[in-house]
């Protein structure tokens, strides 16, 4: 978070500790559907707080990906017409955005 | 869930259907699971006999690759009698005016079908080897089923199939592309992955039913066994060996990637009951390429259930999480597809 918005705790580490308190508290008493739904809805949460944490990295990887590309939509229909096929470098930036993306739904093991 | 009159329109359907003098609903509700479909469990009493009914009929939204309800009640027909181990498809009711929607009515089966529980709780399903041979005989009888006009068929109904793609590959690509683009999706990464799969596709040599959505978590069992293979609504003509590949896919094991049939046993177990019954070889790099696309199609269809909740025409944490799974799809993609692996055709 910016030195522009200096309230803490900011974006992520609220919601790191309201997903805690509903695992610890809630999530006990609850069985069945609701406690499913609870699980769910704090697997999304623990999806957004990486997604915060790694935006800088995520960026930064699609620029790679998409170096001299244009924009996404480029780039696939670059792929499409045949433009990249055995591409290493695409091959290689593909794999570190995918990398980070995937790490992002769920936490690295 | 059903007014009264609905009660009464729908027992009178069942009564005629089943050519009954009396039937009485003792009991509806909701099923879980189909996130396409929405399933009812019916108890009723037929002329003083108990009969236990599951009724399908669509949910709010359906994505763009399933079939309708009426469609997939003649395929099960057509399992059915082809021996395939379905539960009994007992009558399609086209009127909507009975439950709100066209629906179907198939007998009801007892077991587990949740993909995670089947896999896990190992007191289900009998010997797993077993269990996975008698899935490659059922997928083999699948592929037995002829359409009208080759040597040997009975005469079919399932003339809305249409006719098979002479490349099912390639046939297949086209519509994940388009898929990805009717929900303007941008993934680089399945596009390498589809291109890779467009330079590489394997000839087929004769196009069979597949059923597109045979995997661990779309059959039942119980303690002893397999008691029935559920949710037809994608099937169609196609290459046998999709059905294999999306079977075995790494993507479908649910946290068991040592079983590599399908989470539940060895490969070689399902092959062997597959051969035996089909008569015909499995080609294993045909098989490692229908599990490419296995991860291609199921990562489309990820968001396209993601689209449905994106688009405001669902709202659902479900679909919204599952829209958000495809990066892990993708880098087993992108691992079955790198750049050594674009010299050979």
């Amino acid at each position: 978070m910016s030195d522009a918005f200096p309230d803490a705790p900011a974006g992520a580490a609220l919601l790191a500790v309201a997903r805690q308190s509903l695992l610890d508290e809630v999530a006990p008493a609850l069985s069945g559907r609701q406690r499913y739904v609870l699980l769910m809805a704090a697997n999304a949460m623990g999806l957004v707080m990486r997604e915060i944490a790694q935006a800088g990295a995520a960026t930064e990887a699609w620029e790679r990906a998409l170096d001299g590309a244009g924009t996404p939509a480029d780039l696939v229909a670059a792929i499409r017409a045949g433009r990249h096929d055995g591409d290493a470098a695409l091959h290689a930036a593909l794999v570190e955005t995918t990398r980070i993306a995937a790490g992002i739904w769920k936490a690295p093991g | 869930m059903l007014d009264a009159d609905q009660r009464t329109a729908l027992c009178a359907w069942i009564g005629r259907t089943l050519e009954a003098g009396t039937v009485t609903l003792d009991d509806i509700r909701p099923l879980t699971g189909g996130s396409i479909q929405e399933n009812w469990m019916l108890r009723c009493r037929v002329d003083g006999g108990e009969r236990g009914f599951v009724l399908r009929k669509d949910a709010p939204a359906t994505i763009a690759s399933s079939r309708s309800r009426s469609e997939e009640f003649h395929i099960m027909r057509a399992a059915f009698a082809a021996g395939v181990r379905v539960p009994e498809p007992v009558g399609f009711c086209a009127d909507p005016s009975v439950v709100g929607a066209p629906f179907a009515l198939m007998g009801l089966v007892s077991g587990v079908g949740l993909g995670p529980r089947v896999v896990k709780d190992t007191s289900l399903g009998g010997d797993r080897a077993a269990l996975a041979e008698q899935l490659g005989r059922e997928l083999a009888r699948t592929h037995g089923i002829l359409r009208a006009g080759s040597p040997g068929a009975p005469a079919d109904d399932l003339a809305f199939l249409g006719v098979p793609e002479p490349d099912p590959a390639l046939a297949e690509i086209r519509t994940l592309r388009a898929n990805l683009d009717g929900i303007g999706a941008v993934r680089p990464a399945l596009e390498w992955g589809l291109r890779w799969a467009e330079l590489h596709a394997p000839p087929c040599p004769e196009p069979v039913l597949v059923h597109r959505d045979f995997r661990t978590g779309n059959y039942m069992v119980d303690a002893e066994g397999l008691t029935a293979i559920l949710d037809w609504e994608f099937a169609g003509w196609g290459d046998p060996v999709q059905d294999i590949g999306w079977f075995c896919a790494a993507c479908w094991r649910f946290g068991r990637p040592d079983l590599e049939a399908g989470g539940i046993a060895p490969r070689a177990a399902f092959y062997r009951g597959y051969e035996a019954e089909s008569g015909r070889g499995i080609d294993p790099e045909a098989v490692r390429y229908w599990e490419v696309m296995a991860h291609l199609r199921w990562a489309v269809i990820a968001l396209e259930q993601g689209h449905r909740h994106v688009s405001g025409q669902e709202t659902s944490l479900e679909l919204a999480l599952t829209g958000r799974m495809a990066p892990e799809l993708e880098a087993a993609i992108l691992r079955e597809t790198a750049p050594e692996r674009w010299g050979a055709r």
